[in-house]
């Protein structure tokens, strides 16, 4: 009987049928699709979503996938000292991690596409084709992303998706925003993107072989390699253990650049210029992800590293709290929710850094969830305001678009990590894991897990308020413009995915309660946890916990989890209610303006772009410039100078060719002579 | 115009130099490389009908050394019949110039198709002889 | 026996004489006629070499040369022949275009 799995490739070829379609209508020219190519991208993850489903039932049976179906390039012979020549492959990998992620995505690419029948049909856009054709190949890109069984696959993917990104964010690229914005994040990602491609061809050239999973996989060689029982090739002169650390770096720099981590972080404020659904499904809840997937995938990796666990670790941390700071101040909605984007892929890196794989992995589903809640709330937000996303212009829309209310409410609550929503509970068990790993742990990543935990739990205080900020500003007190007056709530395709997105935002946490287990000793409601651990030995939760302890040197040390999640509930509940204070009258006061000089470097993000720019324009331009000026004057130089002596002595040299069939023959006849005194001469005749 | 024969004087006797240094050294190899002895024919051997033996493949009946020719022989027959018909079509009038002698010796000219529209742009009268 | 030294210079000469008159004249039809002498020049070698290694294969061979010698000359009459339609003159000189 045909399984789950010989349809997973189904997954990720129906949204690429959809972008087919759609751009085959485009390109005909004429209205041929209903709502602009919108039913066939909901048909199609629909679908996917159904086979996910399917699939996510048959892993959670025990059952995982980890085969090769193309192999594209083989080697002849083993290069250095590995064992197995080189080969580069499709395949794909099921296990409890991709099942689980594939759910997410095609779940909330189905819902931002229903979505987009109210952001983007209703509103009388043109060029829908292209939109919908631009967000089937982003799901399919996605999924492909996330059903990859090799790093190398992983990366083609993982091109396409930021391909989308730019494709999506400069959709509307006659105003003058989104196409700066579009080829900023483009340019921004790529620069990361750069690390990660050297990091790939590093992989392959040290372990012979990218697979994530299975005993011929990189992370299990690498850990034989560690133990001495392998040998694998290394480069610079470096010892096996610090050249793994430089490629999980390199990597790191993709991860660094996709999800949006100081200090390629800037791109993803920006991209907000893009449509608010394609920001829900590509910056929020799927792109993003992508970069800490990639972490998660190669975790096995990244746990015989300590300096690169420390690493992540300190920039989730600091980008959590920078990002946090700067989302303090801004006045427009969709600022604010990309600041917090930013700042939770911040935690989720933290976890992960961290050694705390399920409280990373968790933290990146619910959020999942509740940042694409909060995009797609944001989004209704501004169909009613006609696409004025400046909170102080809005005001009072409580009683006007009640479901958006209650549905944003509960995705704040979630953000902010108030208890019972989803964010609490994965937000906690990350800095629950960074709290006893840095007590547990002895040498200097104990040290560095401790100050990232710091920051990390001033973050939360940062979050709870920004989040009520936006939550009051936008919802509570007086209509402060005519628009905040008149607004009213979209129809269906927009009720339903926040309704959708609003139940699994207050439910899904309760997937992994890691302090209610810890109080009532009832391990079993640890759900996440055991599904993760259901995965095959290579890529469960148990191999990570003996990774990390073995060569990571990482211990946990007895700290109770709920002390933990108290102590950071009551800073976010601090956070939410000095928010409440300041925002929450009839009328609120723009405070920002007494933080004098500081508001202006937190508006200005830090003044990140501007050093950013003045990299580009005091170091890399000059360099381009002399880099230009060598290119024109002595490699060109050099191609010219051949090209025109060719040229001058072809012009001279075809008069030779003068027509007259004497000459010719008289040239025929003394080569031969000259060829006949040579060879005499030479093989001496005479 | 028949005349009687006269030397011709206009002629390029600085290409016909390369002539006699090319025999010069033609002598020159020949008279010194040494062949030793000529092998020669039998007396009695019919050399015209082992060359007929040869021609029809039967050269193991011939008496002399030789190999067999027949596909040669039908090449050359080939070639001969080639030959007489590319001499009749080079040398047959085209009534009309679209034939092949005027693509092949286009002289400089206007070529086939191209020729009669640029003839009409420019009202050339001057037509290919042909 | 004649040694085959003085086949060879006869050969040399009369293919000398060929390429000079090659060389020299302007006229088409002596271009053929000196072809002939380079051909024929050709098989006195191979009739001089078929009798010094004692095997019929030189002089077979000449009598192809022979065939194909006419074959060219046919081809060659016909070439002159369109050559004096289109220029008037049988001059291997004038027909130059063909150049760069």
């Amino acid at each position: 009987m045909a399984g789950a799995f010989d349809y997973a490739l189904a997954i990720a070829v129906l949204p690429f049928l959809s972008f087919c379609l759609a751009v085959g209508v485009a390109l005909s020219g004429r209205d041929l699709l209903p709502k602009g190519g919108a039913l066939p991208g909901i048909a199609a993850t629909g679908g996917s979503l159904l086979l996910s489903a399917w699939v996510f039932l048959t892993v959670s049976g025990g059952e995982t996938y980890n085969e090769t179906f193309y192999t594209w390039a083989a080697g002849e012979a083993a290069t250095g000292s590995l064992s197995e020549p080189l080969t580069l492959s499709f395949g794909m990998l099921l296990d409890p991690l991709s099942a689980m992620m594939l759910l997410i995505v095609s779940l909330v690419a189905l819902l931002v596409h229903v979505f987009s029948l109210g952001y983007m049909n209703d509103e009388g856009e043109t060029g829908l084709p292209r939109y919908y054709a631009g967000l089937g190949l982003f799901t399919a890109s996605m999924l492909g992303f996330v059903l990859a069984d090799n790093l190398l696959m992983a990366f083609m993917f993982f091109e396409l998706v930021g391909l989308c990104s730019y494709l999506l964010i400069g959709f509307w690229f006659r105003r003058e925003g989104p196409p700066s914005a579009a080829k900023k994040a483009f340019l921004v990602t790529r620069f990361g993107d750069y690390f990660f491609l050297i990091g790939v061809v590093a992989v392959f050239a040290t372990f012979g072989t990218a697979k994530f999973a299975g005993e011929h996989s990189f992370p299990r060689i690498a850990e034989h390699a560690l133990a001495g029982e392998a040998t694998v090739n290394t480069f610079l002169g470096l010892e096996p253990a610090a050249w793994f650390t430089v490629i999980g770096l390199l990597v790191l720099g993709g991860v660094i650049g996709k999800s949006a981590q100081f200090p390629l972080h800037t791109w993803l404020p920006d991209a907000m210029e893009g449509p608010t659904p394609v920001s829900a499904l590509i910056h929020a809840a799927t792109m993003v992800a992508a970069g800490v997937y990639l972490v998660a995938r190669m975790y096995g990796f990244y746990a015989l590293s300590p300096t690169a666990l420390a690493i992540i670790a300190l920039v989730g941390a600091f980008t959590a709290l920078f990002a946090a700071s700067m989302g303090l101040v801004k006045d427009e909605i969709k600022q604010v929710l990309a600041y917090s984007t930013i700042s939770q892929y911040g935690y989720i890196m933290l976890g992960l850094g961290a050694g705390g794989y399920v409280a990373g992995t968790f933290h990146l589903l619910t959020h999942a969830f509740f940042k694409a809640l909060l995009f797609l709330g944001a989004g209704s937000v501004i169909i009613a305001m006609h696409h004025n996303e400046d909170m102080w212009e809005m005001g009072g829309l409580k009683e006007r678009m009640p479901v958006t209310y209650y549905t944003f409410l509960a995705g704040s609550l979630a953000l902010a990590g108030i208890v019972p929503f989803a964010g609490f509970w994965s937000k906690d068990e990350v800095l629950y894991e960074a709290l006893v790993h840095g007590l547990g742990t002895t040498s200097g990543l104990g040290t560095a897990l401790l100050v990232a935990y710091g920051m990390g739990l001033l973050a939360v205080l940062f979050t709870g308020f920004y989040t009520f900020r936006m939550v009051m500003l936008t919802f509570h007190g007086e209509p402060r413009s005519e628009t905040a007056r008149e607004a009213a709530e979209g129809g269906w395709n927009v009720k339903l995915p926040l309704i959708v997105l609003g139940i699994l935002a207050t439910t899904v946490g309760l997937v992994n309660m890691t302090p209610v287990a810890d109080l009532t000793g009832m391990h079993d409601i640890e759900l996440l946890n055991m599904w993760l651990s259901g995965a095959p030995e290579s890529v469960s939760v148990e191999q990570y916990h003996h990774l990390l302890e073995e060569f990571g040197g990482i211990h946990a040390a007895d700290v109770p989890s709920y002390l933990a999640g108290g102590l950071s509930l009551a800073l976010a509940l601090v956070g939410a209610g000095s928010a409440y204070v300041l925002y929450g009258g009839a009328d609120p006061e723009p405070h920002t303006e007494k933080l004098g000089s500081l508001r202006g470097v937190l508006y200005n993000n830090y003044y990140q772009d501007e050093y950013q720019v003045w990299l580009a324009e005091n170091v890399v331009l000059p360099l381009s410039k002399v880099a230009d000026v060598f290119d024109q004057a002595v490699v060109d130089g050099v191609v010219n100078g051949v090209s025109s002596v060719s040229l001058f002595g072809g012009s001279r040299l075809k008069r030779v060719q003068d027509g007259l069939v004497t000459h010719y023959a008289a040239m025929l006849t003394l080569g031969l002579t000259v060829l006949l005194v040579g060879f005499a001469v030479y093989g001496g005749w005479f | 115009m028949v005349s009687r024969p006269e030397l011709k004087e206009d002629a390029n006797y600085v290409n016909g130099l390369a002539a006699s240094v090319l025999f010069v050294v033609l002598v020159a190899v020949f008279l010194t490389a040494g062949f030793g002895e000529a092998a020669g024919f039998a007396a009695d051997a019919s050399l015209v009908a082992g060359i007929g033996y040869a021609l029809m493949d039967l050269h193991a009946e011939s008496a002399v050394g030789v190999e067999g020719f027949l596909a040669t022989f039908e090449t050359v027959g080939f070639v001969l019949v080639a030959a007489t018909v590319a001499a009749v079509t080079l040398a047959s009038r085209e009534t009309e110039g679209d034939g092949p002698v005027t693509a092949l010796t286009d002289g400089g000219r206007p070529v086939d198709g191209e020729a009669s529209e640029r003839r009409a742009e420019s009202g050339d009268d001057e037509e290919v002889e042909s | 026996m004649v040694p085959v030294e003085y086949y060879l210079v006869l050969s040399a000469a009369v293919f000398s004489i060929g390429l000079y008159g090659l060389l020299t004249r302007e006229n088409a039809l002596f271009f053929l006629m000196s072809v002939e002498l380079m051909l024929n020049a050709a098989n006195i070698n191979f009739i001089a070499f078929s009798a010094q290694w004692g095997n019929l294969t030189g002089q077979t061979f000449s009598l192809f040369v022979m065939a194909l010698a006419a074959a060219e000359v046919a081809v060659g009459i016909g070439i002159i022949l369109v050559l004096y339609r289109n220029f008037k003159d049988v001059d291997v000189t004038v027909p130059q275009e063909m150049r760069w």
